[in-house]
Formats: structure tokens, C-alpha cells, sequence
């Protein structure tokens, strides 16, 4: 049927995009590197090739801007599958994926790490390990919770998470102002300046878990949004259902949070973006908002690392453009195909 | 039918793309031996233990932060081709224009971590430095750093016992061993002769001190901080608590703590209440306040008791001592500031320079 | 497939809704269930659909017990067309439609062409295949009463529950949604509606239940059940009833109307 065929081709095109963009931004960065290089660093890989290149440049290539590519893909996917996703399970176009309290607790688990001045792989450990206690912890107390199951989640997100919020700032009245607490305040704000691939590998896993159950799931998230009574009447497990698309989302927030920081407006934004682009039906949403939400997140890190000399932390910048743009998105009027 | 073979062909183009990029990804190690002619490199064995090749000339280096800043700049400021954190304004007044406007490339230890790795790989230093004192995982970050922009980094432990034996390890390492034995002399005569200071005045004569920062200047900094080495060298420092929470934070606490404590002298840090706090009528109760024994710690392009915690507490030693104890430390202060700025900064220092820094200190 | 309720009761908290309701819908029937706002249709049908779980008392479908029944079980039995929905997103009428398919298709995949083409025979029977591509929020309420009804199709079950499907319809719309559940009544399909219009409940349905204060006040093929007393009793209304073409038909008129009437066709009779 037409819009169908038509949304396909819009999703195809969006992964071509990002294609395009990320090899555009192996050639993007303060360290000159010509469009001839890396072509043939890229090359060389496969071929032999006589080496015209300073190593110097092949290790900028591979070892600073590489995983950042990547991971600004996997993180800005991840961010946006979680988003959409949460909006359907909680039938709230406002979810996002911090309403479980995942990133609050990734902060706490950062801050503390750094307060014990700790490695930075142990900082993101930290982050990620937190990161699912919170939710745990979360979705324990709900269940305590008389009444809608939804509701309770949403409760319990905002009482947990707003006490690990208070954690965090008691972390930072005690850390040492000359370079503790700036580290974690800069933390906060969401950077991708230490990716590595260790880091690479880290959340590799995790996200991987994540993301392809939420893929798999995508039609049945549309009946979700119908309510749970009528979703149950049409034969779907809903609580199974709800407590799965939380696990992986969680999982895949920790590992996004834990590698890059807070980056906020991402998992809300986007997958708004992607509505307007190939309707709310989530058998082409999901996809749309992983590839949308990896070609933002990528060009968005793009702007942070070539800006300017120092580094503008994600979580700014994500804001900054996120904004505006969903009020101008709000503002204009959405006609459904 | 059309559009699905452009479709078609485009993805079969990006497909080969991807196929490329991901078999880059998959080998990034090493890459293919030096192609320019090698330098010679020796073997140097850092602080922490850790073996590494630096070249046997060195003259490009960067700091990792502005600790090492401070004291790479003391030491060969011509090597420099970048900063871990701009220079603050007043600096320009004692630094030379060259190394005021040296590019930044942001710090990776002691601040936000915002170093840029590109900006570092793009100015070409042959050595990075990081001097202070070692975190648990400085072997592990430092690797990591070098093995991204393959760039060696060394740590040379240094804290205010021993900075005059970092500075002749950096001697060894850069090939200056003159200037930083001139440099590394000072710092233990500076030292021993607080410490002789200190020891003269003895436990009866040292004076009451309270280190007092903040903008209500009630951020004081307790006995066993960090940041309370020097106070704690020369002076009884009142700032007694339980809990000294991190090494190194101040403690924000109440006037009514500060009353109890009532200590003879109060040094306010820069930025604190030092102008309002003779028209302040709480602050009026303190013996210090009454009888205007409260002064500031000069600052210019550093405070001098820290923050950062790095060569520029010699001054602060210099000053202090010539505060609590004028009779022992009967030098003149200006041309010991002067000398020290020359050292350290490169910069001759004018009285009238000398006469404004300290207009508030003495 | 028939639906044998037996004693069930249910409380919410202290408050007793339903009192040891019992009765039974048979196969190839329309059960509507009449009674006054609040009597407890809608907690009956909740509980009918699995979506109540705390009752006491048995419900059957086609004879099986309901109480170890799954979600996807119940609903290969039962679907559940609700008097509103309000859509946290907006979907295309056609997607809402293929909704209902979901619990024949397994969890990991999504509805395909067998699923669009009973869609598309469900809008057809219903004659609103036109509105295939519009957006569900953007059409008429009667509209949307008519895709849900359509969603509860697709389901392919046997046994429909509709709450109160007429509220929202004009009144060719009412006649023509219950012709249409007529005719899937003589498909054989089981179809159990709360109606508040006893006129049209007693011209098309088989069997009504009357309910009153949680409790049955009377059960059974409508000509049986329906009086002018059981009208008062279950809303307070003295109404005259008129029994039409050879009572296929009955009609209630307020008493006052009816009076008033009769005494002005006195009176030009004289």
C-alpha cells in the first residue's frame, strides 16, 4: 500500500543519510586530514597500498575520530529507539528516556566514581552498574503501588530518581572544587571527548540486547498505545510486554549514559521528528527514529568537537538545537498523511 | 520499478562503504612503523614506574594540566606549544605576549577534562607532562592518552617537599639541567627556610590562623586539607573538623563556628569578603576583625596559596611567613617577589607591580 | 459460543458492585443488558473480558472456565469493542483496524497481507472502507465507534462485548450498527451490548438482562422480560408501553405524555 511503500523508501533513505554523513565526518576535525587520506586509510584496509599518509594522521583517523563516530551513532540510536518506545508503553507523547530515573542514576554512579577519583572506564562502569540499580529499584517500588501500573512507574521514576538527583548534589558539595567537582559537573553535561573503543566495546553489548528485542516488538508497541485494557482484550500480554521494553530500554540508556554523560532531548525530540516523517505507526518509527536519532547525535558531535578548540559538552548543544526545533515542530501544523 | 533500481544501486555504493569502513574498524592498532626518519629515543622511567620512549631532544611539550602549566612554563617556557587553560587577564601583565597567546588544548587532569585530542595531535608536541600528585589510575589514563594520539606522556610526581626534586627529573628529561637545578635550589631554600621559620616561632608562637575563602568568606580551609599545606606549615591553623570531607575541599561552616574558633589572624582568599568585612557587624566580634589582623592572599596570575596547588605556593610560604613572623623572616619582600617572578614567570617585576599585589596583604 | 455467568459478585473495596449475577448468552444470540448509569455494565463486561480479575463467582466461555485463561486465549475468544478510546496517538483508521489481528500474529513479527485483507473486508461489511487512510482522531464519533467495531472483527472471535456502541451514533447510524451485529448474530457469532434505548434493545435483541443495584432483575427473550413495571423499577420513569406489529415491536411513552395524549384525542372525539 502506498503510504507503506512510500515510509520504506523514507527509512532506506534516512540509513543512506547517515551513511553518507559518517564518512563525511571521518574528514571532519581539527587535525587536517585531506579527503584523499581517508580515502586511502579507509582503503589500505583492504588492499595494500603504498602509505602516503603520517602515522600520525592514520592514528587521528582510527583512535580519536573512529569511535567517536560510531558511538555518537550508537548513542543518538539508542536515545531515540528508548524515547519512542517509552512514549508508546506510557502512552505519553511528553516520555523520554529518563523517566524511569536511568539517567539520574547514571549521574549519581559517575559522581561518586569521580569523588573517589577513580579511572575513567571505572567512572562509566559505575554509571552503567547504577544506572540499572536505579531502575530496578524503580520498578521494585512500583509494584508496591496500588492502583494503574503506569501511573506507579511514572511515581516511582519521579520520587527515585529525584532522590538520586539529591545524591548527586551532595556528591558535589563535597568533592574537591579545584578539579573534582569540575569533572563531574563537566561530566554531567554530556561529552564524547574520551570515547574509545574500549568504550566501543563496553556498550557494544548492552545495546545490542537492547535495541533488537525493541525492534522486534515495534508492532506490538502500537497496540500498547491503545491502553491496556483494550490492548489486553486484543490478546496482549501487556505487563510482559511493558517490563520488557523496560529492561532493554534501561539497558540501552545505561550503556548511552555511561559512555557519553547526560545528553537530554534526544530520546523526546526525535522521535517526534520521525512522527512527522513516517507517522506514528511503529513499524516504521522505530527505525526512523534510530537512524534520525544517530544522524542528530552524529551531527551534533560533530559541531562540539570542531566549533571551536575546547570541546561544548553534548548535553548543551542538544538542547541548544533541540529546543527550538520542537517548538517549531509543535508549532506547525501536523496533518497525518 | 525506477526508483527501486536507483535505490538499488545506491545501496550496493553504500554497502561497499560500509564493508570499508568497518573492516577499518576493526584493526586499530598500531600503524605501519615510522615512515620519516627516526628520532632517537631513550628510555625514561616516569613517577609511577612506567617505561616509556621519549625522544632524546626534547623541544616541544605540552602539560596536562595547570599544574604542570605552571611549572613547565618556570622551567622552558620556549618548549611550550600549548596550554592546558587559558591565562587569566591579569596574567598578561606578567607574562611575555608568546606565551600568553600559546594555543589551549584543554586539560585532562585537575579541571573539566576538556582536552581536545585533535587539537593536541595537531600541534605536534613530542612529549606530554603531567606533574603533581598521582591518582590511583594515572598509569591507566596516561596510556590511554598516548595510545589515542600516539604521543608519549610522562608523570613526574611532585608535591611541596619535593618539587625541587621534580624539577631537576625535568631537568634530566628536557636537557636543562642548569636551569632547573637554579630552579629545584630555590624551592628547597624557600622550603627548609619556612620550615626554620615555623620551628623558630615554636608551638607557643605560632600564630592563630584562619584561611577564609568564599564570597561570605565562611568557606574556611580546615587543618589537614590539601589546600591548608602551607597554613598548616607555618601557623596554628583553628580550623579544627572532624571530618575533612576529600582531601583537599573547604569546608563551608557559620559565623557563630568561626566566633568560637576566634583566631588572632584571618588571611580572606581572593574574591572573599576582605572589603566589606570591616563594615560588617557580625564579623566585628572576632578579636582578628577587631584589631584589623585580616588580610588577603595576593593573586597575580595565581593566588599564592594554592588553588592551584602548584609551584606558586612558594610565594605563598614567602609571604605568609613574612606575615605571622617579621622578625624571624627578615627579608625584603619585594625582592624576594621579584625574584621569584623572574624565575618563574619570566617577568621583571616593577615596585609599583610589586606595591599593588600586595597593598592588601601586609 | 455461549457465555454462562454464574453468582458472580465483585467489590470495589467495600462497595458491593455486582451481587451473585447469573445468566447465560447462548451462541448465535444478542444479549443487551440493561439498567440505569452506574448499575455496573461496564464492571460486568470487565470482568467477562479477563480484564477483572477479583471476582467471585465462575464465567464460561463455551463452557471453559475463564479463570486460566491467558491474554492471548481470552482474546481468540472474546473481543471488546469500548464505548471511547482516546488516542494518545493518532493512527490511520486502516492501522488501528489491523490492530485487532495482532493476537494471530506471533509477537516478533507484524500483521501481513492475510491480516490487511481481512482488514479491508471488515471497513467494507461496515461501509466505511472509504475512510481507510484517514486519521482516527480526525473522523466523527459514529465513525470511530464503527472502526472499533471493525477492530473487534478482525479479531476473528466468536464472542463480541460492546459497551454501549450506539451512544454516540445518530439514529441512522444506531439502526443501521444494529442491523449490521444482527447479521453477525446469525453468522452465529455472540454478541453481549449494554444499550440504554429499551425500544431498539427489544426490536433486535434475543435475550435482555436487566440489572438493578448490582443484581438481575429479570433475564430472558425481551418480550418476557420487558413491562411497564420493570421499566419504572430500573429508571424510575412511568412509561405507557405500546405493543406494534404483532409485538415485534414495543414502544415506551412517558406516562404524563401518554396521558396528556389520550385526553386530547378525548376530547376532539367529542
Amino acid at each position: 500500500m502506498e503510504r507503506d511503500r512510500r515510509n520504506t523508501f523514507i527509512v532506506a533513505g534516512l540509513g543512506i543519510l547517515l551513511l553518507v554523513i559518517v564518512v563525511l565526518s571521518f574528514g571532519l576535525g581539527r587535525y587536517p586530514v585531506s579527503a584523499g587520506e581517508v580515502l586511502g586509510i579507509a582503503l589500505s584496509k583492504i588492499f595494500p597500498l603504498e602509505q602516503f599518509w603520517a602515522d600520525r594522521t592514520e592514528t587521528v583517523l582510527l583512535n580519536i575520530r573512529f569511535p567517536r563516530i560510531i558511538l555518537a551513532c550508537l548513542v543518538g540510536a539508542c536515545l531515540s529507539a528508548t524515547g519512542a518506545a517509552y512514549q508508546g508503553v506510557f502512552q505519553n507523547p511528553m516520555a523520554a528516556p529518563d523517566i524511569l530515573g536511568a539517567s539520574a542514576g547514571a549521574a549519581f554512579g559517575a559522581a561518586l566514581a569521580i569523588l573517589n577519583r577513580c579511572s575513567s572506564f571505572t567512572i562509566t562502569l559505575s554509571a552503567f552498574i547504577f544506572s540499572l540499580l536505579t531502575v530496578f529499584l524503580v520498578y521494585y517500588f512500583s509494584k508496591k503501588i496500588k492502583g494503574k501500573s503506569i501511573l506507579g512507574l511514572i511515581l516511582s521514576g519521579i520520587v527515585v530518581g529525584s532522590l538520586f538527583s539529591a545524591a548527586t548534589s551532595l556528591v558535589k558539595l563535597v568533592a574537591d572544587p579545584t578539579d573534582q567537582l569540575p569533572a563531574i559537573i563537566y561530566w554531567l553535561m554530556g561529552s564524547l571527548a574520551g570515547a574509545g573503543s574500549r568504550e566501543i566495546k563496553f556498550a557494544l553489548i548492552p545495546m545490542t540486547l537492547g535495541l533488537l528485542p525493541l525492534l522486534l516488538l515495534r508492532w506490538r508497541m502500537n497496540v500498547l498505545t491503545m491502553g491496556d485494557d483494550e490492548s489486553r482484550a486484543m490478546g496482549i500480554n501487556v505487563n510482559r510486554i511493558r517490563l520488557t521494553v523496560i529492561i532493554c530500554s534501561t539497558l540501552t540508556t545505561a550503556a548511552s549514559v555511561a559512555v557519553s554523560g547526560m545528553i537530554g532531548w534526544v530520546g523526546l525530540v526525535i522521535p517526534h521528528v520521525a512522527r512527522k516523517i513516517v507517522g506514528n505507526n511503529y513499524h516504521h518509527l522505530l527505525p526512523a527514529s534510530v537512524l534520525s536519532g544517530a544522524i542528530f547525535m552524529l551531527l551534533v558531535d560533530n559541531v562540539s568537537r570542531n566549533l571551536l578548540t575546547a570541546e561544548i559538552p553534548l548535553g548543551i548543544l542538544t538542547a541548544f538545537i533541540g529546543a527550538p526545533f520542537f517548538i517549531y515542530l509543535m508549532t506547525r501544523r501536523g496533518e497525518y498523511s | 520499478m525506477f526508483r527501486r533500481k536507483t535505490v538499488a544501486a545506491a545501496a550496493v555504493l553504500t554497502l561497499s562503504l560500509i564493508v570499508a569502513l568497518l573492516l577499518i574498524g576493526g584493526c586499530g592498532g598500531d600503524p605501519a612503523g615510522d615512515p620519516a626518519a627516526g628520532q632517537e629515543k631513550v628510555a625514561f622511567t616516569d613517577s609511577v614506574g612506567r617505561e616509556v620512549e621519549v625522544p632524546a631532544e626534547i623541544t616541544r611539550i605540552v602539560p596536562s594540566g595547570t599544574m604542570a602549566q605552571i611549572v613547565l612554563l618556570s622551567l622552558a617556557p620556549d618548549k611550550l606549544v600549548g596550554l592546558a587553560e587559558r591565562w587569566s587577564p591579569d596574567a598578561a601583565e606578567y607574562l611575555d605576549e608568546q606565551y600568553y597567546n600559546l594555543p589551549v588544548l584543554g586539560q585532562f587532569y585537575g579541571g573539566k577534562g576538556d582536552h581536545n585530542l585533535e587539537e593536541i595531535a595537531r600541534v605536534d608536541p613530542q612529549l606530554i607532562i603531567d606533574v603533581g600528585e598521582p591518582k590511583p589510575s594515572i598509569a591507566d589514563d596516561l596510556d590511554g592518552i598516548s595510545a589515542k594520539v600516539d604521543i608519549p606522556a610522562v608523570h613526574i610526581t611532585a608535591t611541596l617537599e619535593t618539587m625541587g626534586e621534580a624539577y631537576r627529573i625535568l631537568g634530566e628529561l628536557l636537557g636543562m639541567e642548569e636551569e632547573a637545578a637554579v630552579l629545584a635550589d630555590y624551592c628547597e631554600e624557600v622550603y627548609s627556610r619556612t620550615q626554620e621559620i615555623a620551628a623558630a616561632a615554636g608551638e607557643a608562637g605560632a600564630a592563630k590562623l584562619l584561611y577564609c575563602t568564599g564570597d561570605k568568606g565562611l568557606n574556611v580551609i580546615p587543618r589537614g586539607s590539601f589546600h591548608a599545606e602551607i597554613v598548616d606549615l607555618v601557623s596554628d591553623n583553628v580550623a579544627v573538623v572532624e571530618e575533612t570531607a576529600s582531601k583537599g575541599t573547604d569546608n563551608a561552616v557559620d559565623l557563630e563556628q568561626i566566633l568560637l574558633w576566634d583566631p588572632e589572624m584571618i588571611i580572606f582568599g581572593p574574591d572573599s569578603i576582605y572589603d566589606t568585612v570591616a563594615g560588617d557587624t557580625k564579623w566585628q566580634e572576632l578579636t582578628a576583625v577587631k584589631e584589623g589582623r585580616y588580610y588577603e592572599v595576593p593573586a597575580g596570575p595565581y593566588n599564592w596559596m594554592g588553588f592551584p596547588p602548584s609551584v606558586n605556593r612558594y610565594m605563598g610560604m614567602v609571604w605568609l611567613t613574612k606575615l605571622l613572623y617579621p622578625a624571624e623572616a627578615a627579608y625584603d619582600g619585594y625582592a624576594e617577589t621579584a625574584r621569584y617572578y623572574k624565575l618563574f614567570y619570566h617577568c621583571e617585576l616593577t615596585e609599583e607591580q610589586y606595591t599593588e599585589l600586595v597593598a592588601r596583604s601586609f | 459460543m455461549s457465555i454462562t455467568v454464574n453468582d458472580l459478585s465483585f467489590n470495589f473495596g467495600q462497595n458491593r458492585v455486582l451481587k451473585e449475577i447469573s445468566f447465560t448468552a447462548r451462541g448465535g444470540e444478542l444479549l443487551s443488558v440493561l439498567g440505569p448509569n452506574g448499575v455496573g455494565k461496564t464492571t460486568l463486561f470487565r470482568c467477562i473480558l479477563g480484564l477483572l480479575r477479583g471476582y467471585r463467582g465462575q464465567i464460561c466461555l463455551g463452557g471453559t472456565d475463564i479463570k486460566g485463561l491467558g491474554a492471548a486465549e481470552m482474546a481468540r475468544l472474546i473481543a471488546y469493542v469500548p464505548q471511547f478510546h482516546y488516542p494518545s496517538f493518532n493512527y490511520s483508521v486502516f492501522d488501528m483496524v489491523l490492530m485487532g489481528t495482532s493476537v494471530h500474529v506471533s509477537a516478533f513479527s507484524r500483521p501481513g497481507r492475510e491480516q490487511a485483507k481481512l482488514v479491508d473486508a471488515a471497513l467494507e461489511r461496515l461501509g466505511i472502507s472509504q475512510l481507510k487512510e484517514r486519521g482516527f482522531t480526525r473522523i466523527s464519533s459514529g465513525e470511530q465507534q464503527l472502526v472499533l467495531l471493525a477492530r473487534a472483527l478482525v479479531q476473528e472471535s466468536p464472542i463480541l462485548v460492546m459497551d454501549e456502541p450506539t451512544s454516540n451514533l445518530d439514529y441512522g447510524n444506531q439502526v443501521r450498527v444494529l442491523t449490521e451485529v444482527k447479521s453477525l448474530v446469525s453468522e452465529g457469532y455472540t454478541i453481549i451490548q449494554s444499550t440504554h434505548s429499551p425500544d431498539l434493545a427489544f426490536m433486535f435483541s434475543d435475550r435482555v438482562l436487566a440489572l438493578k443495584d448490582g443484581a438481575v432483575l429479570g433475564c430472558g427473550p425481551p418480550e418476557e422480560v420487558f413491562s411497564e413495571e420493570l421499566i419504572y423499577a430500573l429508571y424510575g420513569m412511568r412509561v405507557k408501553m405500546e405493543s406494534l406489529y404483532y409485538d415485534r415491536v414495543r414502544v415506551c411513552i412517558p406516562k404524563h405524555i401518554a396521558d396528556k395524549a389520550a385526553a386530547a384525542s378525548l376530547v376532539s372525539n367529542l
